[in-house]
């Protein structure tokens, strides 16, 4: 038989087999056996045929991969030379064998792949694929995935990546298979975008799965977000980013050092995604490479950064950005947590810088300085608070960027950002501030309808008459309302005028002049910004000629009030009338002018002006008014009697006219209408903001007078919707109203009138209206009362509101109830040596309180031995020494010291030194006097085989007792724990002025851990003892395992500053009272907080919380010693 | 040698006088109590913050009653000798032998020489105890005997006792604000004084002052006072003690010599009083606002 007749029988019988499985299938294997047989050596034939059988034989399913195969062979073998055909035929098989459907999928793919693929790569494609089947069903889904997907993927990205794909799909396999054939579909979609980027995305992604593969569906799914908004540019920096953070934490690892828990990968990402999402290109990737630069010291600065870019980037111009991240950078290098915290913006130093750095003024960081500043100027405790906060309030005011007052808060708006530099923007900021304090200082909430003004005869009265006349015609019927009672002086005088919106208009700016004067004349050293202010608000205002004549008047009033030199256009007709205006409005530059003067004026430009049709002439002549010209003779200065007479006359008229046209009805007065325009308020001046004089002075007084229930209101008797009613008169809000659309009508007189009650059952003590609602995100809840006999109350210090909280929290004092003196005297037993060593050194504290010093050049008197010395020298003709005083040692001891012991659930960790928690720890060893020992720790329940904090603590505690007797200082002891601020527990183991005695040392006995630890009110209260006791220095020792923390007192984030910050608060009440405070703490973290908390004052982290008893004493000695 | 002239005056405590009239403006009827109690020998007390003029009135006083009262005495026989004002500012260390006097060494022996108190005794003096709180508890043995009517001093290392001369008064300041509790006076001592309590003067009265003592125009004066009037409002905000007027002429002292007003109160004022870096700001934009640029 020749080779090729061998060949031949054996491909006839593999083709007979099959045959014998399908014909079809067959007949597959003939059309491309001939095919194939041109470019074939028969050896290989046979071997194709083979491998065809081979993988045919079995289910149905074998044989779709057979006949697949057979089909797929002359589409491959055109592309691919022999040899690695021979390859590719084997891989078929191999992988066939393994995984029919996987076999199927390699071959179906085989053809679209090879248009992105070297045919050199086909095996190894094909054994990647295989690596990520591992048996089961899923996997084997997964593998087919990846090689139907692989033309798709290799269209974008090279063989090498598709490689890395392999490995992510086959370890990420292991965890989930369905995550990972999910990631096939995103890559086959998604890649595309990332481009070239996906090489290294693969590598992110591998790496993830190592370390953090529950995070990756979430990932994905940000990712989603993001290519969603088409965010791609911010994807791929992300992706950089991560690869860095990996990288450098891979580096830590391989150098063993352990860092605090980092941060979660996605939260990562979702803080840079979150925060650049707005950024344009540029900065893009200046934050980026910010980020770059972070991670290699920790990602958790970075993370920092990235949740303050906003801020920053909106305070911050480029290059000031940069130098504050270089100084971040530079702390960083010194000090890891320092820097985080500095990128947080959470240090004072980072906060400091960007306030110097950037332009814009925002009323958060210079509250404390205005509220200061406000209250100097004005003498009052004013609040500041930003305008938002008023407005949110619906209570009239409608403008968050205008400054206002309503005499107890200045609001200010948040943020000023109208010049480029911050200096500029600053003096605006002080420029309105002062106007606003002016307010306060210079008495516009004052108004006081009866006081007499300083520059005017006062007509107020007469015209009230004349009013009340209208009325008592107008409700003959109703005799109650004779003597009308109004909710303010304010509203009393405005109801003299029938337009008491232009009479509101006029003495707004009346009023704001008058304030400016006086500020101008006060405060000379803002003067130039304040001109500047007043400059620029001329700017924009509303052009005269294009306004009816009433409001073109008061507009000129308001540019003459402003700038009183300014050159204006006016109509010719009105020539003199205005030069009238003008007189009445420099009467407000005087000196004495007050408030009441604003409100005569207003009477007489009232009566001037509506006298003036509103209309828009046509034919209006105008000629610019020379304000230089001299105009305000002394004659024209004077008010005459005729004057007087004129203005009574002519609200007399008034009063006429509308008894008459009450009689004749409407007939006349719909013709007027048709002539004049609605008069309009003016355009606000923004630097002067929202003055509401009538609104004002109802806040004001009530939070004057306690609320309605007395002074004004007492005659009032007012019910909630009468008040109601009366607050919609106001011109004040009818203005508001006005600007709103039809909803919200009645809310703002609902408002107010909501607000006044709540302030009627509120404690006047309790700060503005304003102040406390904005505090402490803690449990809504009011000023507690103590009930009981040995409970207090204290504040709390808000550090976000920078206030107290009045009356915050409830201390309830419990003496301490009585254990065993076991505890006592065992301490005593185990510790004898150190005992022994502590009484020695303290016992040479004592005598130097009495010892004389001796050799003084000056004291008491002399010590008669060295005159004797002295003279002796002298006789001998030796230079005699000048020291031959003595003088008693000036420090008495007279100390009286307080210890409060931390004790919150948390002292009952144990401690871990093995040394002390053996359980036999202190046996005795003769047997007899064992069982006796073991007996008794039985009957007391101490089978406890470890130490706690706490028992370190009154050890300690016990030591210092024995040391202290021997002094005879003056000492208390207490315990605090408690839940929340109205239980504060505050334990008293032994009083400061109570003896020593065997009933304490049973008291200590009984100090065990019990609940959380807020630390504020306990130190308030000890302070509160030491106060009372009479002791040349009070020391005031905390002794503490811990932040404070309570409900409502510490949370996550940056709520944890706020105990620390009440703590610091409470210590330096001690201090300020003369106590000298002192905190140890077993806290090994301590030292981040523990400065901040303690500032300037001394304290002591314990590294080793065994050290705790033999340390107190040495603590306690240094510090009592100086 | 004899050419070498000194250009200090060495004046025995006793014999310091007040000769030339000091600068005082009485707020109310002050000097008239003062007066008053000289001539009824009843010990005076003063109290007030600090740099409100205590000193100073003291000084007026003696300078005043050497004058003034003379002159308006017509007798001859009643006419005063000068009265010395002798002055002692007491510290923590200031003991009883301090005032009283001490033995010292010469070449022949122990010499006793007497304290600035017993100096006061002898010559009939005013003996001013400056923040006499601060002197240590000791003291106040002396000074009960002599502030009564006893009017004695105890000298014990000499087993005397000496009779306070005519025109012996004792005057003691303190300053009840800062010092704590346990440096108050115990009434047994406070109760042998008459007090005059001295505070902040008024607007016109402070402004006349600075102008007086400084020599500042008129208008910086009162932006001075305005200033000083401005910052006592901010007693609650953390200023232990507020700008006195002493500080408020220091300002205007340095204004007057050339210094820029904004600085020359940033060092006088705002400096001095407080070292908050949050007060200084706030103070400092105070003053901004009074003081142009």
């Amino acid at each position: 038989m020749t080779t090729s007749e061998y060949y031949n029988s054996k491909l006839s019988k593999i083709g007979n087999e099959l045959k014998l499985i399908s014909q079809e299938l067959y007949l597959t294997f003939l059309n491309n056996k001939n095919d194939l047989r041109k470019y074939f050596d028969e050896k290989t034939l046979v071997d194709w045929a083979l491998i065809g059988l081979n993988i045919s034989k079995g289910s149905e399913k074998n044989l779709k991969t057979g006949k697949k195969f057979f089909q797929v062979s002359s589409l491959i073998n055109e592309k691919i030379p022999l040899s690695t055909f021979k390859i590719w035929m084997l891989m078929v098989e191999k992988i066939s064998l393994e995984s029919t459907a996987l076999g199927y999928s390699y071959l179906i793919s085989s053809p679209s792949v090879l248009k992105f693929l070297r045919p050199r790569y086909l095996q190894e494609w094909g054994e990647i694929s295989k690596s990520i089947f591992s048996g089961s069903w899923k996997s084997n889904s997964l593998a087919s995935k990846f090689l139907e997907l692989s033309p798709l993927l290799l269209e974008i990205i090279s063989f090498d990546d598709l490689k890395k794909i392999s490995e992510y799909c086959k370890n990420l396999s292991v965890k989930s298979c369905d995550l990972a054939s999910h990631n096939l579909d995103w890559f086959s979609e998604n890649l595309p975008i990332l481009g070239k980027e996906s090489g290294d995305f693969i590598i992110l992604l591998k790496k993830m799965t190592t370390s953090d593969w529950r995070e990756i569906n979430m990932f994905f799914e940000l990712l989603d977000l993001n290519i969603q908004k088409n965010k791609v540019e911010n994807i791929k920096y992300l992706n950089q980013l991560l690869l860095n953070f990996y990288l450098e934490k891979e580096k830590k690892s391989n150098k063993n050092k352990t860092e605090n828990a980092d941060i979660k990968i996605t939260d990562f990402a979702k803080t840079f995604l979150k925060n650049t999402e707005k950024l344009r290109d540029l900065d893009l990737s200046r934050i980026f490479n910010f980020n770059l630069n972070l991670i290699k010291f920790s990602s958790q600065s970075a993370y920092n950064f990235n949740n303050s870019v906003d801020s920053l980037l909106e305070k911050l111009t480029d290059t000031q950005l940069l130098e504050w991240f270089n100084t971040g950078i530079e702390i960083l290098k010194k000090d890891l947590t320092l820097g985080e915290l500095f990128f947080l913006i959470e240090t004072e130093q980072s906060q400091l810088l960007i306030d110097t750095l950037s332009f814009s003024v925002d009323i958060e960081r210079e509250k404390e300085l205005f509220k200061i500043y406000c209250a100097a100027l004005s003498g009052k405790d004013l609040e500041i608070q930003s305008s938002e906060k008023l407005v949110e309030k619906e209570i009239g005011w409608l403008d968050s960027n205008l400054a206002t007052t309503e005499g107890t808060t200045i609001f200010l708006p948040q943020t000023v950002k109208r010049f480029s530099t911050k200096k500029e923007n600053f003096a605006w900021y002080k420029v309105i501030a002062t106007h606003q304090t002016g307010h306060v200082e210079f008495g516009s909430f004052e108004f006081n309808f009866e006081r007499k003004s300083s520059l005017f005869f006062d007509l107020r009265f007469q015209l009230l008459n004349l009013k009340s006349e209208e009325n008592i015609d107008d409700t003959l019927k109703d005799t109650n309302k004779d003597s009308k009672s109004y909710l303010t002086d304010i509203s009393k005088f405005l109801n003299i005028f029938d337009d008491s919106k232009l009479a509101l208009d006029i003495f707004t700016l009346l009023e704001a002049s008058r304030i400016d004067r006086k500020v101008l004349n006060v405060y000379r050293g803002i003067r130039d910004d304040y001109l500047d202010v007043q400059k620029s608000a001329l700017i924009n205002r509303p052009k005269i000629e294009e306004l009816p004549t009433r409001e073109a008047l008061v507009e000129i009033l308001i540019r003459y009030s402003i700038n009183p030199n300014l050159k204006v256009n006016i109509p010719s007709k009105y020539k003199d009338i205005i030069r009238t205006l003008f007189v009445l409005v420099d009467k407000m530059n005087s000196l004495k002018a007050i408030v009441e003067d604003t409100a005569e004026a207003t009477i007489r430009i009232y009566k001037i002006l509506s006298e003036i049709d509103n209309t828009l002439e046509d034919n209006m002549e105008f000629e610019e008014l020379d304000l230089n010209e001299n105009f305000q003779d002394e004659t024209e200065n004077q008010e005459n009697e005729d004057d007087l007479k004129n203005i009574l006359d002519y609200f007399q008229s008034l009063v006429k006219e509308f008894k008459s046209s009450n009689k004749n009805n409407d007939s006349d007065e719909s013709e007027n209408v048709l002539e004049e325009s609605k008069y309009q308020s003016p355009q606000e001046v923004e630097y002067r903001g929202d003055f509401k004089p009538e609104l004002s002075q109802l806040l004001y007084d009530f939070q004057l007078s306690d609320g309605i229930s007395d002074g004004n209101f007492e005659d009032l008797n007012l019910d909630e919707n009468e008040l109601e009613e009366m607050i919609k008169n106001f011109p004040d809000i009818q203005d508001s109203e006005g600007d709103q659309s039809e909803k919200a009508d009645g809310n703002v007189a609902k408002n107010i009138a909501d607000l006044l009650d709540t302030l009627d059952g509120q404690d006047s003590n309790s700060g503005g209206m304003f102040s406390d609602s904005f505090g402490h995100v803690d449990e809504n809840g009011k000023s507690l009362v103590p009930t009981g006999k040995d409970q207090y109350v204290y504040d709390e210090w808000d550090f976000r509101a920078k206030e107290y909280k009045k009356n915050w929290c409830l201390v309830n004092e419990k003496k301490m109830s009585e254990g065993e003196s076991d505890f006592y005297d065992e301490t005593l037993l185990n510790y004898s040596g150190l005992m022994k060593e502590i009484r020695k050194q303290f016992e040479m504290i004592v005598p130097e309180n009495y010892r004389k010093i001796k050799r003084l050049e000056d004291g008491e008197e002399q010590d008669l031995d060295l005159v004797v010395e002295a003279m002796t020298d002298l006789r001998a003709g030796i230079t005699p020494s000048e020291k031959l005083f003595w003088r008693r040692n000036k420090i008495e001891r007279d100390i009286a010291v307080a210890f409060l012991l931390d004790m919150s659930a948390s002292t009952a960790e144990a401690i871990e030194d093995t040394k002390y928690s053996r359980d036999d720890w202190g046996a005795p060893d003769d047997p007899e006097k064992y069982m006796e020992w073991l007996r008794k720790r039985r009957s007391q329940g101490l089978r406890r085989g470890y130490k706690r904090i706490v028992d370190l603590e009154k050890e300690g505690m016990i030591l210092l007792i024995e040391a202290l007797e021997t002094l005879g200082d003056f000492y208390g002891i207490y315990g605090f724990s408690g839940y929340g601020r109205e239980n504060v527990e505050f334990f008293v183991m032994k009083e400061i002025e109570e003896k020593f005695s065997p009933e304490i040392a049973r008291r200590i006995d009984r100090v065990s851990p019990l609940h959380a630890t807020r630390m504020g009110p306990a130190i308030r209260h000890t302070i509160k003892k030491l106060e009372k006791v009479e002791a040349k220095s009070r020391f005031l020792f905390l002794i503490s395992d811990g932040r404070p923390q309570d409900r409502g007192y510490s949370r996550e984030g940056v709520e944890k500053e706020y105990a620390v910050n009440d703590t610091k608060k409470a210590l330096q009440e001690a201090k300020s009272i003369g106590v000298t405070p002192f905190c140890l703490t077993v806290d090994k973290q301590g030292h981040d907080y523990m400065k901040n908390m303690m500032d300037d004052m001394s304290y002591e982290v314990l590294d080793n919380i065994a050290l705790l008893p033999s340390r107190l004493p040495e603590l306690y000695k240094a510090l009592t010693m100086t | 040698m004899s050419s070498d002239k000194t250009n200090y005056k060495n004046i025995r405590i006793e014999e310091f006088k007040i000769s030339e009239k000091p600068f005082y403006i009485p707020v109310a009827d002050e000097i008239d109590i003062f007066h008053s109690a000289y001539k009824q020998k009843i010990p005076v007390l003063l109290k007030g913050p600090t740099g409100t003029g205590k000193t100073r009135f003291v000084e007026y006083m003696a300078w005043h009653i050497s004058n003034i009262a003379s002159t308006n005495h017509k007798k001859k026989s009643d006419v005063q000798k000068e009265v010395p004002l002798i002055t002692v500012a007491c510290h923590e260390d200031l003991t009883a032998s301090d005032l009283v006097g001490r033995y010292l060494i010469d070449p022949e022996g122990t010499r006793w020489v007497d304290g600035p108190l017993t100096r006061a005794v002898k010559v009939g003096g005013i003996c001013y105890l400056d923040e006499v709180v601060e002197a240590r508890k000791d003291t106040t043995v002396i000074i009960h005997p002599l502030t009564d009517h006893r009017r004695l001093l105890t000298v014990d290392k000499l087993g005397e006792l000496i009779e306070a001369s005519e025109g012996f008064l004792m005057v003691v300041s303190y300053n009840p604000g800062y010092q704590n509790a346990l440096k108050d006076l115990k009434q047994s001592t406070r109760q042998r004084f008459i007090a005059i309590e001295f505070d902040f003067p008024p607007f016109e009265v402070e402004k006349e002052i600075i102008k007086t003592e400084s020599g500042v125009n008129d208008s910086i004066a009162s932006s001075l006072a305005t200033i000083g009037e401005k910052i006592r409002n901010l007693t609650d905000y953390g200023l232990t003690e507020a700008a006195s007027p002493r500080v408020l002429i220091y300002a205007g002292r340095l204004i007057k010599d050339g210094i820029p007003a904004r600085r020359a109160c940033q060092v006088a004022i705002s400096w001095g009083i407080t070292d908050d870096k949050k007060l200084h700001k706030s103070i400092e934009e105070v003053i901004s606002a009074i003081f142009p640029n």
